[in-house]
């Protein structure tokens, strides 16, 4: 099967974002696959990997394997599927890289990441309690629980888009 | 903290203006506590209802302990209650308000019941919301999943 095609780069400083026409004939399999690769190409740039420390040592984490990032002792910590981290930026900057989807502020010193989420639960003596897939939990402060929920609600409404 | 600050403000306006219009419509009803203030006196007409203002603003102004992360909601509900059986108390001493036992014992006994039903249906609501927060949270993750699925190859066809 021939699998050439033209590539046209139009430069106009008035288009907001890039958009990409695919003009064919068909939409064959070939198609498909391209309309797969960029999305997917688009997804992967919106969760870059994020830059942690283990003492001295670089090690770059999956956006996927955060469950929870929190400031303690001035010091921002990525608990993760894989273990503990540091990382070297304050939580505003961290916010800003993290996918919007997926992680949610629960309070002024923790992103939560939803997806890591096994469930939420109202304790009689507290607040809301938020309980991981790796049996660890934390607290949602009581101001950050109106946001939370409306997350939610507005990803329940989407469905699993932006998820890929 | 400025937010908290805002809101704390707010409040307490607010209950100072609910509190001076349950005043204006005691005097309307013309049954003054006790029947012990000179309400001819204008003066004691306008010191009563800055108190009730004041005593709104303690009132409302009281429901911001329970966005308080600190205090647990236990917590936030005895000082609520302590603050508003005491702004009573201090309201009607200065007032000159005659308090025997058993009105006291059954002034509280009220504000518990109250709270108590307030705290039942606050924990309630609570509990509903976690509820609803936790069917989000799966109806987006089974999408996800299926979203998945339908996306790898083998599962095209």
């Amino acid at each position: 099967m021939e699998r050439k095609i033209k590539l046209k780069i139009e430069i106009d400083p008035s288009v907001r974002e890039p958009e990409v026409i695919i003009r064919a004939n068909e939409e064959t399999s070939f198609i498909k696959e391209m309309i797969d690769s960029i999305r997917q190409y688009t997804i992967d740039q919106e969760k870059l990997p994020i830059e942690t420390y283990q003492g001295n040592i670089k090690v770059l984490i999956d956006q996927a394997d955060i469950i929870r990032v929190y400031t303690e002792d001035r010091k921002l910590t990525a608990w993760t599927m894989r273990g503990v981290y540091q990382i070297r930026c304050s939580l505003r900057e961290l916010a800003e890289k993290l996918d919007a989807d997926w992680f949610v502020r629960i309070s002024r010193f923790e992103i939560i990441n939803l997806n890591r989420v096994s469930r939420f639960d109202f304790s009689i003596k507290d607040t809301m309690k938020v309980i991981f897939e790796d049996g660890n939990y934390s607290w949602v402060s009581r101001r950050f629980i109106n946001p939370v929920q409306q997350r939610l609600s507005d990803l329940a409404q989407r469905g699993g888009k932006g998820y890929e | 903290m400025n937010e908290i600050r805002k809101k704390l403000f707010r409040r307490i306006l607010t209950g100072f203006v609910i509190g001076i219009f349950i005043g204006v419509v005691f005097f309307m009803l013309g049954k003054g506590p006790n029947n012990t203030l000179d309400l001819t006196s204008p003066w004691m007409k306008i010191r009563e209802l800055i108190f009730c203002g004041l005593y709104g603003s303690a009132c409302i102004g009281g429901t911001l302990l329970y966005r308080i992360d600190r205090f647990s909601r236990i917590l936030a509900t005895v000082i609520h209650l302590l603050i508003i059986m005491g702004g009573l108390f201090l309201l009607g001493l200065s007032l000159g308000w005659k308090f025997n036992t058993t009105q006291v014992g059954i002034l509280f006994a009220a504000y518990f019941i109250a709270f108590v039903m307030i705290w039942i249906t606050m924990y309630l609501a609570g509990k509903n919301r976690a509820r609803k927060m936790n069917k989000d949270l799966q109806q987006w993750k089974s999408a996800c999943r299926d979203l998945r699925s339908r996306q790898k190859p083998d599962g095209n066809d």
